[in-house]
Order: C-alpha cells, then sequence, then structure tokens
C-alpha cells in the first residue's frame, strides 16, 4: 500500500492501538503548509455508520481549540478503511529515548492540559500513554483518541498494538466499567510515572496474552519504583488511587499540581 | 470529459458552468457581477482551493444561499456543499446542512451523481443536452457516464429494520459460506480478501478496479475537520463516575442484582468464588460469607481471533451490523460489531445473554449458523435455531469464519 484516498503513503510509523499510522504527504485539497501529516490508518473494516461516527468525534476533537492536542486536519474512508490525518510531529513522543526529565514532565503537564479540555465537552480520550503524547518546541500535545472503543462499548483491546499499552490503561475500564474522567487522570499518572522513572509501576507486563495481561493489572495495585523521585510520588499515589473518587477529581487538578512540583525542583 | 454528460435539474436555482467546474447556487435570482466574479475566480486557477475561493465569493452575503461547487479531477469529482443542498452518488448521500461550515466529498465520476438543492425531490432531467459552459437556471445537476451507465441501486435497500419475529430473513444478503467453519482459518481470511464487497461500503460495488488486490485508485471520502464545530452544547464529563444516572443509562446497561458474596475489599462475587474475580484476593472463609443481593459484575472476557477482546457485561448482540436488530435498537442489548469482508457473519449473527451468573449464546437465525467447540480439538456442535447454551471458560464459538473464545472471571 503506497497511497490511500487521496494521501502518498512515504514511512510506516508503526502501530497504533486500532491502526497503523504513516508518514504521507497531504493532498493539495488541504491547502496545507505543512509537507507532511500523520496518516492514521485504522484497522478492519468499517461501516458507513461508523465512518460518521469517528469523523464526528474528530471533528469535535479538532474544534476543541487547544495547543495541546495534535491537530486534526481530514477524515475519509476508502474501501471501509478509515484514515485520518493528523499534525506531523518530526520530535517525536514520549515514548522515544533521550527526552530530558523537564521536558518530559512540561509534555505531561500539557497532555493534562489538553485531556481536559477534552473532558469539558464530554469526551473521554481513553488512550493516554507515552506514545501518543507528541513533542512539538519542546512542549507536548496529546494525540488522538481511543476511536476504537468508542465505536464499540465494551471493547477493551482491539488487538492491534503492543499488549504492554495496558499499563496504562485504567483497570476498572478493562473490568468493564464506563471510562471517565478518572481514567484519563490514571494513565495520566501511569505515563508520569512511566516518563520520570524509565520503569512501569507494573512491572513486566505478560506479553504472549491479553488475558493474562488483564489478570496482572487487575490482580495487583500499581507499585511505584525506587526511581522516581520523591517529588512526584505523591501525584503518582493520587492519580492512580484504587478509588476513582479518591484520584484528582479533574485532569487540570493533576496538571496544576504536577506543574507546581516541577517549577520547585 | 467526452465520457461524461452534464445535464441541468429544473427549478429556481443557478447553475455555473465553467471548464471542468460546476457550481449550483440555491437563490432564484443572482447578481450578474457575482457570476462573473466566481467564473473569474474559476477560470483564475482551477486548483484545490477552488472551492474556497468561490464558498468566499458567494457566502460573502448576510443570508448565504445553499452552495454546491464540484470540480473534476482525474477520476474524481471533489464537491463542496454548503447549506440545504445535497450530493447523492450511488452509494451515499450527503448535505452540505451536516455542517456549519458546509462539507467536502470525493466521489468517483465514474459512477456518476447528483447535486440538487434540498427542497428538489424530482431529479428528472429532461433534456441530455450537455451543459459544456455557461449560466443556467437549474435546482442542480445531474453527472452521468455515457457508454456505462451505472447500475444505481439504494444503498439503503438493505438496511430495511429486522425485527425479532423474522430473525431467519436477511433477504438479499450474499453470505457466501455454508460449510461449517474449519480450523484453517488463516487460508479462509486469505479468501475473504478476494470475496465480493459488501453492501455496508457500496463505495466499493461502484468503482474498484476488478481483480487487484491493492485497489488504491478506489472511490474515497473525506471529510475536512476545519475545526469549526459549535461545543457549546456539549455537555462536560461528569466529576464522579457515578453520576450517570441509572434512567440515563441504556437499558442493557442498568444494574442487575444477582445472590452473591462481597469479597473483604468490597467485590461482589460468585456465591461459589473462592478468589475475589476482580482482585484475585482470597474470598474470607466460608463461615464468614454471608450471601447477599447486589450488582452484578462483569462476567468474562471474550478474545476474538484478531486479538480483541470484549468485556461480557450485557446482553449483546453480535454480527456484521447488529444494529439492525430489535434488541439493539430498543437498547436490551448491547451491539458488537465483528466485521467481515467475506459476509460470512450475519449482520445479527448471535445473542450472548447473561442470566445470574452464566453467559449464555445463541444463534439469531444466522446463515451460517453459529458452531461451539469445548476446545480448540473438541467436535463442533451446530447451535439449532433457539437453543440457548451455556459458554464456559475455553469455549470457542463460530461465526462464519470469524471465531472468539469466552473466558470466565469466576473460577469453577
Amino acid at each position: 500500500m503506497n497511497r490511500i484516498g487521496d494521501y502518498e503513503l512515504l514511512e510506516n510509523l508503526g502501530d497504533g492501538n486500532s491502526g497503523t499510522f504513516f508518514r504521507a504527504r497531504p493532498p493539495a485539497r488541504l491547502a496545507l503548509d505543512a509537507e507532511y501529516v500523520t496518516l492514521k490508518v485504522m484497522t478492519g473494516h468499517a461501516t458507513d455508520k461508523e465512518f460518521r461516527q469517528v469523523a464526528n468525534e474528530l471533528r469535535v476533537f479538532g474544534a476543541v481549540k487547544c495547543d495541546q492536542l495534535v491537530t486534526v486536519y481530514d477524515a475519509g474512508q476508502q474501501n471501509g478503511r478509515l484514515f485520518y490525518a493528523m499534525g506531523w510531529y518530526p520530535e517525536g513522543s514520549l515514548a522515544r529515548d533521550g527526552v530530558d526529565r523537564a521536558t518530559a514532565v512540561a509534555a505531561v503537564v500539557d497532555a493534562a492540559h489538553g485531556a481536559h479540555e477534552l473532558h469539558e465537552v464530554g469526551v473521554v480520550h481513553r488512550d493516554i500513554k507515552p506514545s501518543n503524547i507528541m513533542l512539538d518546541n519542546g512542549r507536548g500535545r496529546l494525540g488522538d483518541l481511543g476511536l476504537a472503543q468508542m465505536l464499540t462499548p465494551g471493547m477493551t483491546t482491539t488487538g492491534i498494538g503492543p499488549i504492554g499499552s495496558i499499563e496504562y490503561m485504567e483497570p476498572d475500564v478493562i473490568w468493564g466499567e464506563r471510562a471517565a474522567r478518572a481514567s484519563d487522570v490514571w494513565s495520566l499518572g501511569m505515563t508520569l510515572h512511566r516518563v520520570v522513572s524509565g520503569e512501569g509501576a507494573f512491572g513486566v507486563i505478560p506479553e504472549h496474552n491479553v488475558l493474562d495481561a488483564f489478570r496482572h493489572v487487575l490482580h495487583r495495585r500499581p507499585a511505584i519504583s525506587e526511581q522516581l523521585p520523591e517529588e512526584f510520588r505523591p501525584i503518582v499515589e493520587r492519580a492512580v488511587a484504587a478509588e476513582r473518587s479518591d484520584r484528582y477529581s479533574t485532569a487540570a487538578e493533576f496538571a496544576a499540581d504536577l506543574d507546581r512540583v516541577a517549577r520547585q525542583s | 470529459m467526452t465520457d461524461q454528460r452534464v445535464a441541468v435539474i429544473s427549478g429556481a436555482g443557478v447553475v455555473v458552468r465553467t471548464g471542468g467546474v460546476v457550481v449550483v447556487i440555491g437563490r432564484a435570482t443572482v447578481a450578474a457581477e457575482l457570476i462573473d466574479e466566481v467564473k473569474a475566480a474559476i477560470g483564475n486557477d482551477p486548483g484545490e482551493d477552488l472551492a474556497r475561493r468561490v464558498a468566499r465569493i458567494v457566502l460573502a452575503d448576510d443570508d448565504p444561499p445553499a452552495l454546491a461547487v464540484a470540480r473534476f479531477d482525474g477520476g474524481f469529482a471533489t464537491v463542496f456543499l454548503y447549506g440545504e443542498v445535497d450530493l447523492i452518488w450511488p452509494a451515499g448521500r450527503s448535505s452540505g446542512a451536516e455542517h456549519v461550515l458546509g462539507v467536502s466529498r470525493t466521489v468517483d465520476r465514474a459512477d456518476g451523481f447528483t447535486i440538487a438543492l434540498s427542497e428538489i425531490s424530482d431529479h428528472a432531467v429532461e433534456d441530455w443536452n450537455d451543459v459544456e459552459a455557461g449560466t443556467l437556471r437549474g435546482a442542480g445537476v445531474v453527472v452521468e457516464t455515457i457508454e456505462a451507465p451505472p447500475e444505481w441501486t439504494s444503498p439503503d435497500a438493505d438496511d430495511a429494520p429486522l425485527t425479532q419475529e423474522t430473525p431467519t430473513t436477511e433477504p438479499d444478503e450474499p453470505e457466501s459460506v455454508d460449510a461449517p467453519p474449519t480450523a484453517e482459518t488463516d487460508a479462509d481470511a486469505a479468501e475473504s480478501e478476494e470475496a465480493p464487497p459488501t453492501e455496508e461500503t457500496p463505495t466499493i460495488v461502484a468503482g474498484a478496479p476488478e481483480g487487484e488486490a491493492e485497489d488504491d485508485d478506489a472511490p474515497f471520502e473525506a471529510i475536512e475537520l476545519d475545526g469549526d464545530v459549535d461545543l457549546s452544547d456539549r455537555t462536560p464529563l461528569p466529576l464522579a463516575h457515578d453520576d450517570v444516572a441509572e434512567d440515563d443509562r441504556p437499558v442493557y446497561e442498568r444494574t442487575v442484582q444477582v445472590f452473591g458474596v462481597y469479597s473483604p475489599r468490597g467485590h461482589f462475587n460468585h456465591p461459589d468464588a473462592k478468589f475475589c474475580s476482580r482482585t484475585g484476593v482470597k474470598m474470607g472463609a466460608s463461615m464468614t460469607k454471608v450471601l447477599t443481593e447486589g450488582p452484578r459484575p462483569p462476567l468474562g472476557v471474550l478474545t476474538l481471533d484478531d486479538g480483541s477482546t470484549l468485556t461480557v457485561r450485557w446482553d449483546t448482540v453480535i454480527g456484521r451490523d447488529p444494529t439492525v436488530d430489535e434488541l439493539v435498537r430498543t437498547q436490551q442489548a448491547s451491539p458488537f460489531v465483528v466485521s467481515d469482508l467475506a459476509q460470512s457473519v450475519s449482520r445479527r449473527h448471535a445473542l450472548l445473554e447473561l442470566i445470574n451468573w452464566d453467559v449464555f449464546i445463541s444463534d439469531l437465525g444466522s446463515r451460517n449458523s453459529t458452531y461451539i467447540q469445548a476446545a480448540p480439538n473438541a467436535p463442533l456442535r451446530q447451535l439449532a435455531v433457539g437453543e440457548r447454551v451455556a459458554l464456559h471458560s475455553g469455549t470457542i464459538v463460530h461465526l462464519g469464519k470469524r471465531s472468539f473464545v469466552y473466558n470466565e472471571h469466576h473460577v469453577r
């Protein structure tokens, strides 16, 4: 595949939770200044109805005027394959090596602000993790939504992308609860833990079997790493509290607290 | 151009055609200056942002008219719609009123299409005199390929609601598999790539080049996400998740009370549970267990052959398009889509029902039936219509060429 719709696919960037990312050249009809876009091609075969749902959700995402979210340009479908175009961020994501701590923490603060703006218009992001926080001139932008889960209530994982990303997924959602603000707050806490300590708070998650991975995260509490500097500990602990009601009630509160700590350190 | 003809639909509006561009303006009279400006904008450069340029001119008005701008571009036509004007193509229909700033669609020229002001219901064309250039009175245009007039079939023809009473009727559904499923699912999956396209994406039917594995040139549809959506009527998420009132949930999501026991940490479990299914923690000694009524927790997980997982929490209709099911329509059951290009999965194929602490499956009169297996090498058993069978951990369920494994949370 070197083309989808009127996009020229240039480079396969790997799989996300519900599809494959490409660096692509945008069609002239969009009249973009940008040379490249990030194009996500969703896996599976979508009905027209699903396409409309995805497009609507992305429209809402795009309408949230917020510098802490990636830009979305265009959504399309060809042969039932859904695709959508987002900004191209050559600096990569928080999942790559070599991001210094100050930048990483600032980017998590930004992602939390982005998530909060989505919450305020009734949208749960559902897919906050290091690889979905893009770096853009030293700041962070939260990437695209967990759309597959939005389309299919009750679907917990899509079978695409690494099982290990369960590390960032709120166990309540894996168990079958409705996703809520608290789900994204959890993911922000786990993301913070990972990018600051370099370790996952769930240890090594079994990757060969999704049910084992589920059991792994359902049957234990996150264990905060020794590598996590003391000042971040209370923030992570509160973000990943067992009860939703014990967590930060909004992502903005998480952002404010983290920002305060980051400025002190 | 030679293989395509464009005719005007009569009605109160203005159609401008120049070069490879057709503009429809939803106003009985339009000032000549405006037409000149539009033509100048087109003549200038029939490039990609043409719709934008034309829209800027026409929509500068305080009370902008409906507007459609169609630009022919190789094998495609890109159509910008604003306001009460529709684009109808064999596979679908779109209206400029769908979005405050209009919508943009790309359709396959070869399929033909109609652009018409929404108020016009009769799109009949009396005179096929080709409109090569000029400004005419009209409410829209019909674009058609001459040599091979497309077979226009309504995309909605197959979408008539099916009721519970007629589970076996899936009228024109060309489901292809009659044989029971085999273990050779991989080979089957490869076959399915070449299978006829489904009616869910009729765009393929009309335009896909035949015999090509990768049809990059298949028609596509795109919606620009230009960001100007009115968000003022959106409700913020509740601060505590419990704020979603019982009555505001779909019926299937409402809490069902069953008898069970609470774990030390307050998770409600199966009466016989030795370990809490949520946390894995050992349940209290049997003497201290008190059987009580509580909210039924999720009962298990389906793992599909593509690796995706579904929490089994509510009655669920599984199929290619389960929204056609009456139980889903009435929110008695949630829909779970199992996509299948080969159409071996029926639109409403099987029903999962939660009764007390058990999950049952039944076939909904699917074309290829539902088969279950106790383990990977166990014999296949076909479900009779109306038969309801309990699922246990490890039960494999085959729906046409797709399959899933059920695992229950409660360890028996």
